[in-house]
């Protein structure tokens, strides 16, 4: 039944309204797209972190393990807090990774596998998809992680050549802990000797805890009994990674925005142009009763319904672009929660709806006269 | 049941004040069938807009049906159009992309379409010689179909008085008349008063009731 003519109203100039909505969809497609990055980041980094159950122990305002460098012997001091259950130390640093035809950088991490056997859910042999751990006193053989293995196409048993020197490929391991998924892992005496540090120096401890429950008590503890360290648990740690995509979040809105207001320009550019050309159709509304508030709530809907079409067209051409383009240019996958769909069209709706407000009054103000004066 | 008391309005363009009524006095009773005549810039179009509410004049009286209308605000206008009046124009003033049944129905938008409004623009339109036409949007319908639906949604409040501004004045006389003919069976079988401004002297001379306007003031035709 007849309760509106707002979509007779916007079909009467089908290209006039085609080409409004392509224009605001565009700018819903930009900021849906921006999002959908940070919340990708968000599910592949995160969840990784999330899921262990470790404090990480890094020097003192360096939350990052790979910035970090601590004395051997604070390992040492860790181990006597109580609650604590073991500690692996890390050596973490950058190597370049030479095949015949390309080098490309990765990660080393150094550790001590008969230390990391005694773990209560080892990091890295708990996850081996083929082969075993090194010994550790060898100074030849490596485990490397399986999304390297898959890049590079490896298999136990075949060499790489980290810095100049060869190494042989003991195990494959799909660890949990995200650093450990794109590195290298060797004895710890290999590594520095490879790096060059002190074999004193390392990067950062994981620290298991003796409750699983405790982790974030057992954290504060090692910060307040050891001296100079950070000590932060994985879910602390992701709240820290967290609250860094929030603020990309923020940047992302601040770019998108621009977009925005110019597609909210759009959008009131043609309401106004309607309002213009249906004058008369308005002026005989009035005379025929119709309210000022009955011609803004005409209005409203016509925007309301731009808006609607916009948000679902702009949510649309983001997965067309996420399929398309950024998930074989980014090396993660991004995300599109149907929270942020939602968001693409609420967001839609409410620039639309604030593009209109200066037609709908324009409108409202045309005088019943009008009907009969202007021809 | 309308009568307008010394009725007079004053249009400022620019710095010049332009006398358009000087004193109108007009008395229409129900189911009178009233043609209102005067050359282009007498007034007439000022006349039937006050008539109508589409506005208010500078001074006098305009009282509709027992409601002094002359000083009502614009919602309270509104209403009073919604409730009391129906308009019919020259370019007839259908909207494009609706249907001659959802034309009919427009005026409605407002308070919501009934099962029983729906009915009502069915059986006028029937009632008007368009009960095949319902469905067709105004592009496909000739002139005088046009003018027969703007008459029905004239009628779709159930107006005590249905204003016409030249309603025949683009139509051939042969359409004319059927239009003219179809306001007169209404005005005889719903007794709804009816106040046409037209320029048409064949109309006049069969009517008893003419007014001419001229420099703002109105006489009564007399033969």
């Amino acid at each position: 039944m007849l309760v509106s003519f707002a979509l007779p109203s916007l079909l009467r100039n089908k290209t006039r309204t085609g080409l409004t909505v392509l224009g605001l969809a565009v700018a819903i497609m930009g900021v849906v797209s921006l999002l959908s990055i940070s919340e990708g980041l968000r599910t592949n980094v995160l969840s990784s972190l999330e899921k262990t159950q470790l404090v990480i122990v890094t020097k003192e305002d360096i939350s990052s393990p790979t910035m970090s460098s601590l004395d051997a012997s604070t390992g040492e001091e860790i181990e006597k807090v109580s609650g604590v259950r073991d500690v692996l130390a890390l050596t973490i640093f950058p190597a370049s990774l030479s095949e015949t035809s390309y080098t490309r950088p990765t990660f080393v991490i150094g550790i001590d596998p008969s230390e990391e056997k005694k773990m209560r859910d080892p990091l890295i042999s708990n996850y081996l998809t083929s082969g075993g751990m090194f010994a550790s006193s060898s100074s030849s053989q490596v485990v490397i992680s399986k999304k390297l293995a898959d890049k590079y196409e490896k298999k136990v048993g075949s060499t790489i050549e980290l810095s100049g020197k060869k190494f042989r490929i003991a195990g494959i391991s799909d660890p949990r802990v995200s650093i450990l998924q794109n590195a290298v892992i060797m004895p710890m005496d290999t590594a520095s000797a490879l790096s060059g540090r002190g074999e004193d120096a390392v990067s950062s401890f994981y620290v298991e805890p003796e409750n699983p429950a405790e982790v974030d008590a057992l954290a504060r503890r090692i910060e307040l009994s050891v001296e100079g360290v950070s000590a932060k648990s994985a879910s602390e740690m992701a709240g820290t990674v967290s609250g860094l995509i929030t603020q990309l979040d923020a940047f992302f809105l601040l770019i998108s925005s621009f977009s925005i207001i110019v597609g909210g320009l759009i959008v009131m550019n043609t309401m106004y142009m309607n309002v213009i050309d249906r004058t008369k159709e308005i002026g005989v509304l009035r005379a025929m009763g119709w309210t000022k508030d009955d011609v803004i709530k005409e209005m409203v809907q016509e925007a309301v319904l731009i808006g609607v079409l916009v948000g679902f067209t702009g949510v649309l051409m983001s997965y067309l672009l996420k399929y398309a383009v950024l998930n074989s240019l980014l090396s993660f996958n991004t995300q599109i929660s149907v929270s942020l769909a939602l968001f693409g069209i609420f967001m839609a709706i409410i620039i639309s709806l604030m593009g209109g407000v200066y037609p709908a009054v324009k409108a409202a103000g045309i005088e019943p006269v009008t009907a009969i004066r202007e021809e | 049941m309308i009568a307008l008391e010394n009725v007079t309005k004053v249009y400022k363009v620019g710095e010049t004040e332009v006398h358009a009524l000087r004193g109108v006095s007009l008395k229409v009773n129900k189911g009178d069938f009233v043609f209102i005549v005067g050359p282009s810039g007498s007034g007439k179009t000022t006349l039937l807009e006050i008539l109508g509410g589409l506005m208010t004049p500078t001074t006098g009286k305009v009282v509709i049906d027992g409601k002094e209308i002359s000083k009502f605000n614009d919602f309270q206008l509104s209403m009073f159009r919604r409730d009391r009046i129906g308009f019919v124009f020259q370019s007839f003033n259908l909207i494009p992309t609706l249907t001659a049944l959802e034309n009919v129905l427009v005026p409605m938008i407002p308070q919501g379409i009934t099962k029983k409004l729906e009915k009502r623009a069915r059986s006028l339109l029937k009632e008007l010689g368009l009960g095949h036409r319902m469905h067709h949007t105004p592009n496909q319908l000739s002139g005088g179909e046009k003018q027969r639906v703007a008459i029905a949604r004239a009628l779709i409040n159930n107006p005590v008085i249905v204003l016409a501004d030249e309603p025949t004045g683009e139509l051939d006389s042969k359409t004319g008349d059927v239009i003219m003919e179809y306001m007169r069976k209404l005005n005889k079988e719903e007794n709804i008063s009816f106040v046409i401004v037209t320029h048409d002297t064949e109309y006049i001379k069969k009517s008893d009731k003419v007014y001419m306007i001229k420099d703002g003031k109105i006489h009564k035709v007399t033969r």
